[in-house]
């Protein structure tokens, strides 16, 4: 494992951009309705026919809220805002590498090993594609094995036609041997499902 | 495919129109929503800030005009002049404790704007409230008189 900080920090712009401005947007609809209920009781205050001793104390408090709340939203939500960023990093970090890692796949390199830092997400994500992987490099080996060898009785066939010295008995048992390598194959196969 | 994948587009309508997650749609409702909430609140709110200034300043006067009442019990009559930035009158008495000095800085747009007495049967006294348009308030012995009311 890689335990290094990452350097770069928008590593799928996409991805967390739209999660900071849902985010921000969240937090700023939370603030609208929290602002609502504590402005709500002082404005009833003022509005109906209360002594004006009451009312002097609701206008107070709404004007102190007036100068304490807004700072304090904005501040809240720029925070939670870079925060934000900071979290989809620990996805988006991941997922880059998947996609990495399965671009390489896609051109035909097995050896790859999808290697995670500690602290990031998907983890388990990260472990099945390598189990994927695994599988695949497992799959064309047996291909290129059962390829090899049926190459090799192809050879040993057409040898033994040039030559002549083709009987039943050795006939027979390259069919074997050919027989062996398509059941290899076949049981190789067998594990794929396609819709035919 | 290849291609499709390779070339990205980072315009922001892009990155939120882009890819599944939340849709347009979604998005486009909320926004849609909080703009109609904010358009709806924004008067409103400015309406009670607005009050509540008028509040804290009829509140301020009231408290003065008691004040100059026990002025006036004391000396007699009411100052001749007063120096709001000090709140002493013409010989260089306190017309009011210092903390309520403080208090109508505080809560009247300051300056006060004008402070005389009416033919020495009492006082005239002009002063503009913190809200949005500056009310003109004229505090009498007997009343307040709101601009405009």
């Amino acid at each position: 494992m890689d335990f290094q900080m990452r350097k770069n920090y928008f590593i799928e712009k996409h991805f967390q951009i739209k999660y900071m401005l849902l985010t921000m947007l969240l937090l700023l609809v939370y603030s609208f309705i929290f602002i609502a209920i504590i402005f709500a009781p002082y404005m009833l205050t003022l509005y109906f026919n209360y002594p004006l001793v009451e009312k002097t104390e609701a206008a107070r408090a709404i004007l102190l809220l007036h100068a304490k709340v807004w700072p304090g939203i904005s501040i809240v939500i720029v925070l939670f805002g870079a925060v934000s960023i900071f979290i989809t990093h620990k996805i988006a970090g991941p997922l880059y590498r998947l996609k990495k890692s399965l671009s390489q796949v896609t051109e035909g390199n097995l050896n790859v090993v999808v290697k995670l830092r500690k602290w990031d997400d998907l983890q388990d994500l990260a472990e099945h594609v390598n189990i994927l992987i695994g599988e695949l490099r497992t799959f064309v080996t047996t291909l290129r094995n059962d390829y090899n060898l049926l190459s090799e009785y192809i050879l040993e066939l057409e040898h033994k036609i040039e030559i002549k010295m083709l009987t039943e008995e050795s006939g027979r048992e390259i069919i074997n041997k050919v027989q062996e390598s398509r059941k290899n194959i076949e049981n190789a196969l067998k594990k794929f499902k396609i819709q035919q | 495919m290849q291609r499709r994948i390779k070339k990205k587009d980072t315009s922001l309508i892009r990155i939120i129109l882009g890819s599944s997650g939340f849709t347009l749609l979604e998005l486009l409702f909320a926004i849609i929503i909080l703009m109609i909430l904010i358009a709806i609140a924004y008067p409103i709110y400015n309406f009670y800030i607005d009050k509540a200034n008028l509040t804290i300043a009829t509140s301020t006067l009231d408290s003065v005009q008691k004040a100059l009442e026990s002025y006036h019990l004391d000396n007699n009559k009411y100052p001749e002049k007063i120096d709001f930035s000090n709140c002493k009158d013409d010989q260089n008495h306190s017309v009011f404790s210092s903390d309520f000095c403080d208090r109508i800085k505080k809560d009247l747009y300051s300056p006060v704007e004008s402070y005389e007495l009416d033919n020495n049967q009492g006082y005239i006294l002009k002063a503009r409230a913190r809200d949005n348009k500056h009310t003109l308030f004229t505090l009498t012995v007997s009343n307040i008189t709101k601009e405009g009311i």
